[in-house]
């Protein structure tokens, strides 16, 4: 009899504004104290546990109390935001504090594939001692470059494994990527290793339960919110996580209570800036009471700027009711000739955006199409990770190392 | 540089010369006469024997030696038979340029061979497509041919071959080059299932080549398409519909949008379905075999009432980024493998419509199945309209004669390999950007790998050898693997 539960992009320490960081912590703590009255032998987290490598000292202080209070062992890997090549992740010191066991591990050997020499990634198999769960998976690396692991991957080795086992993991899968992620990096699901009775997704913002095989893929989605997107999408449904039962296979999702969530949209398409003003202005009134009220306003203006809306009238309009406002000013002018993208999260805007800026640009090799796409949104990456708390210029120094290692320069 | 055979009399398209005793000389071949402000290359298109002696004479000879009454040989035997070839001029090389030859080589120039420092006029443009290394007769030298893809790709390549002669080893070739970068994406419907085992391993694979396959192997994608990317227009010149069947596809469309292949499989109709009925503006045995018809077209193991929603744009945005896409079509029934590439077709070519970018291609085999007399569908529009876009066709086939001709001389680029079918031969030969009227022949004569590649971009008909694939990708896997580390 095995059962476990499945949490994943929790991203504790996400959102700028403290109120809205402290409900997505509350809600893990309340998750995990959710997980630890319940009948369940451990907990997988798949990834994303905290928004970046090295969070605030306080948000992990918090975190190791609720994954302490569970008193279940707790396997995890890495996921795209608190991942570190040079293994100095918060998850790496929690690793070697005992708080939570890295369950992606293994080493290149020499192996064959199609009767020529290849090196394999052969993957370190953990069994969980009370269940004998074999548990193996692969963390996020940035830029998706987990690919190449998954690619290289001695597959047979785990397929040929006995036993109940499960396959952890922090990726899309192409066949299985919601229409939002389209253009996100994902991996094959012929990658992936066949005859797993359970795989353990992560990094997918959305909920999805899947036959392959005699298993299930399974991504529970967000396990709060940490971004607009999976704000608004609380919409359409509570977030949360799964209990498993492997033996019954049953997958169970479990809602997290997060906050009460209003949405004000604003379609101002071909509007001049008065009449998106007034429909802005006309969204916000009269919201119900809740905790976090959203403003979505979309559109290209066909005269007018979007400095042009009273957005302090709208803010104030939605306290009435709310005490948190987050804005997504998603307008656009015709005014400016802008590069429209339409997206949900500041990545994979980004992304667009320097998709659109490099298209067809005339540069040096590796610095146009999607190789330069791919740079670009490393270096804002680094950019995007704030400052453990270091003075200024060791910051600085920080940064210039980091984006020294991404151009293969030296800082 | 040795002289191997010497200008003797001719004109212009058809000029004879005469071959050194010792020397060899074959169809095909490529000679060389050095001018004052430049050279000329020329082209044997025919052999023949000539000597001194009258007929007689030499069939007198020939009896004496045959029933042994006289071993006697010919006296300096070697200047009075010889051989006689035809040549053409096909280039003439000036200040580094080739131009089309106006004016005969001096008389009784020698001929010397070609060599590969002759070639240093053949460009390489900056998105090449390898198009194998020239051949002069049988004797393949180190010169590849690299073609301007930006040129090519967009205004159509016909592969046209008899069966053995070295088509498919010819397109993993160029594929595998391709494969070395992004300027160009190529679309494969593989009803065979080979090109993805050839390619997987290119060292860009992992970037620059994807795969469907409703099986896929280790790293090819699932093959598998929604309900709703499949709209009415995809089926035009593909399945055949009969008017009132289409008329049916069409006002289930303008009606459901793109629940329309539903609600037609589904049979429960609504209201609006059971009003089309009634008014007889759609009969019920309309709908029956149209019924059929869909779900014999939709191959359950690729369109999907649930699932596969992304895996056209996912294609398109492959195509547009300049991936290799092979689709593995070979378990489907011909129409249905057609029906994809239509479905995958139409979107590559109405993105290429509206914001052109890197050059693309559609690769598909057994072309006459959807390029043929009478029909229109997406391959017949984006083979007439194609080029000004960016996206063209690579068409392969046995049978170019099926074809019709004013496709076929749109196809601006002709990779003829050997063909034995005269009448092929004839409809290769006058669509050809050059004249090859006298080069039957020499390709019904191709061997295996070897080629003649007639181009509106190349200033002759060049005669080329593809290597053996294996070979050419031995030659790209030399390079050690660095030890990978696993963080």
């Amino acid at each position: 009899m095995a059962r476990f539960a499945h949490i994943a992009d929790v991203h504790l320490g996400a959102f700028r504004d403290a109120r809205l960081r402290e409900l997505n912590l509350r809600a893990f703590e309340k998750a995990l104290e959710d997980v630890a009255r319940r009948d369940v032998d451990f907990l997988i987290i798949a990834g994303d546990l905290f928004d970046i490598s090295i969070p605030d000292l306080s948000v992990v202080e918090r975190a190791v109390r609720a994954m302490r209070h569970v008193q279940k062992p707790i396997y995890a890997v890495y996921g795209s935001h608190d991942y570190s090549p040079t293994q100095t992740s918060v998850i790496d010191v929690l690793n070697e504090a005992g708080v939570l066991t890295k369950v992606s591990s293994g080493q290149y050997v020499e192996g064959m594939e199609n009767g020529e020499k290849k090196q394999k990634l052969r993957l370190d198999v953990l069994t969980d001692p009370k269940t004998g769960v074999k548990i193996t998976g692969i963390s996020a690396r940035k830029l998706g470059l987990e690919k190449a692991y998954f690619q290289d991957l001695d597959a047979d080795a785990l397929e040929a494994l006995s036993g109940p086992k499960v396959f952890v993991f922090h990726c899309a899968i192409q066949e299985h990527k919601p229409q939002s992620l389209q253009r996100v990096d994902a991996v094959p699901l012929s990658l992936f290793p066949k005859g797993f009775d359970y795989y353990a997704g992560g990094h997918v913002h959305a909920r999805l339960l899947t036959d392959y095989g005699n298993g299930k893929i399974a991504y529970p989605g967000p396990l709060s919110a940490a971004d607009f997107r999976d704000l608004e999408e609380l919409q359409d449904g509570p977030h949360g996580f799964y209990v498993v039962d492997l033996d019954a296979k049953v997958t169970e999702f479990v809602a997290v209570p997060f906050a009460r969530v209003h949405l004000a949209r604003a379609e101002c398409e071909g509007r001049t800036a008065g009449e998106a003003n007034e429909r802005i202005q006309q969204a916000c009134q009269r919201a119900p009471s809740g905790d976090v009220a959203l403003l979505h306003a979309r559109g290209t203006l066909m005269e007018g700027k979007p400095s042009d809306i009273d957005w302090t009238a709208a803010r104030r309009a939605l306290e009435q009711t709310c005490p948190i406002v987050y804005l997504n000013n998603a307008l656009e002018s015709r005014e400016r000739q802008e590069i429209r993208v339409d997206a949900h999260t500041p990545q994979a805007a980004a992304e667009k955006v320097f998709r659109e800026t490099l298209a067809d640009r005339k540069l040096p090799e590796g610095l146009g199409g999607e190789p330069g796409v791919k740079l670009a949104l490393a270096l804002l990456d680094i950019l995007r990770q704030e400052n453990p708390g270091d003075n200024k210029k060791r910051w600085e120094e920080l940064v210039a190392a980091k984006a020294a290692q991404v151009l293969g320069i030296e800082a | 540089m040795e002289i191997v055979s010497q200008i003797v009399g001719g004109q212009h398209a058809e000029i004879a010369i005469r071959q050194k005793s010792d020397q060899t000389l074959e169809l095909g071949e490529l000679l060389v006469a050095d001018e004052s402000d430049g050279l000329i290359i020329l082209q044997v298109f025919d052999l023949s024997y000539a000597s001194q002696m009258q007929p007689e004479a030499l069939e007198w000879a020939s009896g004496l030696q045959l029933e042994n009454v006289s071993s006697e040989a010919f006296m300096e035997a070697h200047l009075r038979n010889y051989i006689i070839a035809k040549v053409k001029a096909v280039a003439h090389v000036k200040d580094g340029k080739a131009r089309t030859p106006k004016s005969l080589p001096r008389f009784f120039s020698g001929l010397r061979k070609l060599q590969d420092g002759d070639l240093a006029f053949l460009e390489n443009p900056q998105k090449p497509l390898f198009a194998g290394k020239i051949r002069s007769g049988s004797r393949v030298l180190e010169k590849s041919i690299m073609l301007n893809a930006a040129e090519v790709l967009p205004t159509h390549v016909l592969v046209a071959a008899g069966t053995g002669k070295g088509k498919s080893n010819g397109m993993y070739c160029i594929l595998w080059r391709l494969l070395d970068s992004d300027f160009a994406g190529v679309l494969v419907l593989d009803p065979h299932n080979e090109y993805y085992a050839k390619l997987k391993n290119h060292p860009n694979a992992a970037q620059n080549l994807v795969a469907y396959s409703p099986n896929p192997d280790r790293g090819a994608l699932t093959m598998a398409i929604h309900y709703e990317s499949v709209k009415p227009w995809h089926f035009s010149g593909i399945v055949p519909f009969t008017d009132a069947q289409n008329d049916a596809c069409w006002m289930y469309f303008k009606e459901f949008k793109n629940r329309w292949l539903y609600e037609i499989l589904a049979r429960e109709p609504g209201d609006k379905t059971k009003e089309w009925i009634g008014n007889k503006r759609l009969h019920e045995g309309t709908l029956a075999v149209l019924q059929r018809r869909l779900e014999l077209s939709l191959d359950a193991s690729i369109f999907k009432p649930e699932g596969g929603k992304n895996t056209v744009n996912d294609i398109a945005d492959a195509l547009d980024a300049g991936k290799k896409v092979v689709v593995d079509t070979s378990r489907l029934a011909s129409n249905t493998e057609l029906l994809i590439g239509s479905i995958l077709a139409h979107e590559a070519f109405e993105r290429s419509r509206r914001a052109p970018g890197r050059i693309k291609s559609i690769l598909i085999e057994e072309a006459p199945r959807v390029l043929r007399e009478g029909e229109s569908n997406v391959f017949s529009s984006i083979a007439r309209e194609g080029r000004k876009f960016g996206i063209g066709l690579i068409a392969i086939t046995q049978l170019a004669s099926m074809i019709p001709r004013e496709v076929l001389a749109n196809m601006n680029t002709k990779i003829i390999l050997g063909n034995e079918m005269r009448q092929e031969r004839e409809a290769l030969i006058a669509s050809a950007a050059q004249d090859l009227t006298d080069d039957s022949k020499a390709i019904a004569g191709l061997d295996k790998g070897e080629a003649v590649i007639s181009s509106v971009y190349t200033k002759f008909a060049i005669p080329v050898q593809f290597p053996k694939f294996e070979d050419l990708v031995a030659a790209d896997q030399k390079v050690p693997v660095a030890a990978k580390r696993f963080a």
